[in-house]
C-alpha cells in the first residue's frame, strides 16, 4: 500500500497547485495584518483561518483527483485490480490530503516560528490547528466522495469547491460574534475562550469517518459491473459509515466548540497603579498597558476617580460581558483604551437615575459620551488607529481630538461642565 | 446538429436554469468569510459565486468527448465553437444580469455583469491551459484575493477588486476588457496555431 501511495502522491495533479495552496495559506497569514504575531491563541486561529479557502479547494481537488480513473479510461483495469479496492483509494485519497495537508502544516509552522520570539516557547495552543486540520480532511473526503458517486466530470469539482465554500460561509463560523454557525471555523482566538476537547474530537473523528466511507464506498460504485465471484461484504464501506454516524451523533450532543477558559493562576499585571491584568498569553501588550496605566494615573485627581484594578475579559471569572472587562481587539488597544474609558466615567459620575424626561436624558448622555471619548483618547495616548472609525453617537471627534492638545486648566474645565451637566441632571423621585 | 448532440445542449441548460433559479430565489444569501472590515461593504453575496460558476459553466460546455478528432478540425467547427462560446456566454451573462437587474440596482447588475465578464475571460484561458474540463480553475482561484485581500489598510476596496469597485470604475472595466482580449486570444489560440506561429518565429530568426 505504502508504494502506491507514493505513487498516488508523485503523479496526483496537486503537485502543480501545492504553490498556490502555500501561497494561499501565507497571503491569509501575513496579507491582512499581522496583529496575531506574538499571542499564542491569536496566532494558532490565524494559522487555522487558511483552511477556510483549502478545505473547498481541496474538495474540488479530490473530486477531480476521484474522477481520474473515468477520464483516463482505466475503470476496468482498476475493477481487476489485484488490491483490495478500497486500499487503491485511500491510496489516492491520502495523496490528495497530503498535499492539502502539507501546505497547512508549512503555513501553522510558519505561523509558530514568527510568534515565539515575541511570546516565547511557554504556551502551545494546538486547538484552533486541529479545528482547521479537521475542515481540511472533510471537505477532502466529501469531494472524494462525490468525484466518485457522480457521473458528471465538469459540475462535480465545481460543486463541491463553491458547496463548501458557501455551506462555510453561512453555516461554518463557531457562534458568537454575530454568526450562528456549527463551529467548523473560527475567525479570532481571544485568550478567554478555548476549544473544547470534546467537540474538537467529534470534528476530527467526521474527517475520519468521512475519510473512510469515501474510501469504503467510493470504490463500490461505478466500478466496471460483472466481476466475478463474491462481490464481500463492504467492511470499509460499513466502517466508514458506522464512524460517521457515531461522529455525527457525537458532534450534536458535544455542545459549544468554543468554551470560556479557567480563570488563570496568575494573571500578568501592571507595575504601576491602577493596575491592568492582562492573560499570561496577552504578555506583548503589557508594555502598551504600563503606559496606559500612567496615563490614567495622571488624569485631573479630583475630577476622575478610577478603580483599582482593570481586568482583561475572563482574567476575573464570570460571565464575558462589555463593561467588566476589556478585550484587545485584532491587536489594538483601542478598544481596551474605551472600556476603560467607561468604567472611570462610572466611578466618576453619580449613581444611576431616571430622569424626569426624554431632554434631560438626551442632555445627560450627550455629556457621558462627550467624557467617554475625551477619556479614551487620553488613555490610549496616541490617537485613534487609521482602520477604527467612528465613536459614539452624536459625538464630534475631531473637537476632542484637538481638546486634548489643549493645556490641563482648560481640559479640567471642559470636562468639570460635562459633570456638572451629569450630576445636575433631575431625577425622578422613585 | 451533430455539433449539438455532441456538446448535450439540454444538460448546459439545465445546469445554467439551476444557476438561474439559485440567484433568483437564493441570490442575496449572504456568504461570510473569514475577514473583519469596519464601515465599506463587504458581504459576499451568493449570486456572485454563482455568477463564477455560471461563467466557467458556458466556456466549460466546449469540452468535448472527441477533442482529440477535433484537433484536427478545419475552420468550419472553429467557427461553430465560436458561435458556440459567444452564444452560451451571451445567454449566461444575460440570465444572471438580468435577474440581478430585477431583483437589485441598475448598478448592482452592471458589477455583476463586468465580474462575469471578467471571469469569463479567465475561464477561456483557464480552458485553453489546463482543458476545458478545468475551465473553472483561474475563475474560482480569484475569489480569494477578491474576498480575502480586496481591502486596504482604510477598508476601501482596492482598485482591482470587480466586485466591490464601483460600476462605473474604469480600472475595473479596463480588467474586464483586457481578461476578454486575453480569453479571445486563449480561444483563438489553438494548438496547431501555436505550433504554426513557432514556426514561423523560429523561421525568421534564423533567416534573420
Amino acid at each position: 500500500m505504502w508504494w502506491i501511495y507514493r505513487t498516488e502522491v508523485r503523479r496526483s495533479a496537486l503537485r502543480w497547485a501545492l504553490p498556490a495552496f502555500v501561497a494561499v495559506d501565507l497571503l491569509v497569514l501575513f496579507g491582512r495584518s499581522r496583529h496575531w504575531i506574538g499571542v499564542w491563541p491569536e496566532a494558532s486561529a490565524a494559522a487555522q483561518i487558511p483552511a477556510f479557502y483549502l478545505g473547498p479547494a481541496l474538495a474540488g481537488a479530490a473530486a477531480w483527483s476521484a474522477a481520474s480513473r473515468r477520464r483516463s479510461g482505466v475503470v476496468e483495469q482498476l475493477a481487476a485490480a489485484a488490491k483490495s479496492s478500497w486500499r487503491v483509494e485511500l491510496a489516492q485519497l491520502s495523496a490528495t490530503l497530503t498535499y492539502g495537508v502539507l501546505a497547512y502544516t508549512l503555513g501553522a509552522l510558519t505561523a509558530a516560528g514568527v510568534t515565539v520570539p515575541e511570546a516565547g516557547p511557554e504556551f502551545w495552543w494546538p486547538g484552533y490547528i486541529l479545528l482547521g486540520l479537521a475542515l481540511i480532511t472533510i471537505c477532502t473526503g466529501v469531494g472524494h466522495l462525490l468525484g466518485r458517486t457522480t457521473k458528471s466530470l465538469f459540475a462535480v469539482p465545481v460543486i463541491c469547491a463553491l458547496g463548501c465554500l458557501v455551506f462555510l460561509g453561512v453555516f461554518g463560523f463557531a457562534p458568537g460574534t454575530g454568526s450562528s454557525g456549527i463551529g467548523l471555523a473560527v475567525l479570532s482566538g481571544y485568550p478567554y475562550t478555548t476549544v473544547s476537547a470534546l467537540p474538537l474530537t467529534a470534528r476530527l473523528l467526521l474527517g475520519i469517518g468521512l475519510i473512510a466511507l469515501a474510501a469504503g464506498v467510493g470504490s463500490h460504485l461505478r466500478s466496471a459491473s460483472g466481476r466475478p465471484g463474491w462481490p464481500g461484504l463492504p467492511l470499509a464501506g460499513l466502517s466508514g459509515v458506522g464512524l460517521v454516524a457515531i461522529a455525527v451523533v457525537l458532534f450534536v450532543t458535544a455542545g459549544p466548540l468554543l468554551a470560556q477558559r479557567e480563570v488563570p493562576a496568575d494573571p500578568l499585571c501592571t507595575h504601576s497603579k491602577p493596575q491592568i491584568c492582562v492573560w499570561p498569553e496577552s504578555q506583548k501588550f503589557v508594555p502598551e498597558f504600563e503606559a496606559m496605566s500612567a496615563r490614567i494615573a495622571a488624569l485631573p485627581p479630583g475630577l476622575i476617580k478610577s478603580p483599582d484594578v482593570f481586568y482583561e475579559d475572563g482574567v476575573r471569572g464570570g460571565p464575558l460581558d462589555m463593561g467588566r472587562g476589556f478585550y484587545i481587539f485584532e491587536g489594538q488597544t483601542w478598544d481596551a483604551a474605551t472600556s476603560m474609558a467607561i468604567r472611570l466615567n462610572e466611578a466618576s459620575s453619580p449613581p444611576y437615575c431616571d430622569p424626569v424626561d426624554e431632554a434631560a436624558n438626551d442632555h445627560r448622555l450627550k455629556a457621558q459620551l462627550e467624557l467617554i471619548s475625551w477619556l479614551t483618547v487620553r488613555i490610549a495616548g496616541n490617537g485613534q488607529p487609521a482602520a477604527i472609525h467612528g465613536g459614539p453617537p452624536g459625538v464630534d471627534q475631531k473637537a476632542i481630538r484637538v481638546l486634548v492638545t489643549r493645556p490641563e486648566a482648560e481640559q479640567v474645565a471642559w470636562a468639570t461642565a460635562r459633570y456638572k451637566v451629569v450630576r445636575e441632571t433631575p431625577c425622578a423621585s422613585e | 446538429m451533430r455539433y449539438l448532440r455532441l456538446h448535450r445542449p439540454y444538460i448546459l441548460m439545465g445546469g445554467l436554469a439551476a444557476l438561474a433559479a439559485c440567484q433568483a430565489v437564493f441570490g442575496s444569501q449572504a456568504v461570510a468569510m473569514p475577514i473583519t472590515t469596519g464601515t465599506a461593504d463587504s458581504t459576499v453575496h451568493l449570486r456572485m459565486l454563482l455568477a463564477v460558476a455560471s461563467a466557467a459553466l458556458a466556456v466549460g460546455s466546449l469540452h468535448s468527448r472527441m477533442q482529440s478528432f477535433e484537433a484536427t478540425a478545419t475552420d468550419r467547427l472553429r467557427r461553430f465553437r465560436a458561435i458556440h462560446l459567444t452564444a452560451v456566454t451571451a445567454l449566461a451573462v444575460l440570465l444572471s444580469g438580468s435577474i440581478e437587474l430585477v431583483s437589485g440596482t441598475a448598478e448592482s447588475a452592471t458589477t455583476l455583469v463586468r465580474a462575469q465578464l471578467v471571469w469569463t475571460g479567465l475561464a477561456i484561458l483557464s480552458g485553453r491551459l489546463f482543458g476545458w474540463l478545468l475551465a473553472w480553475i483561474l475563475p474560482l482561484a480569484t475569489v480569494f484575493p477578491l474576498t480575502y485581500l480586496g481591502w486596504d489598510t482604510m477598508n476601501q476596496p482596492r482598485w482591482w477588486n470587480w466586485l466591490w469597485q464601483d460600476a462605473a470604475s474604469p480600472a475595473c472595466w479596463a480588467l474586464a476588457i483586457s481578461s476578454l482580449i486575453l480569453g479571445t486570444g486563449g480561444f483563438l489560440g489553438t494548438p496547431w496555431r501555436r505550433y504554426a506561429y513557432g514556426k514561423r518565429l523560429t523561421r525568421s530568426v534564423r533567416n534573420g
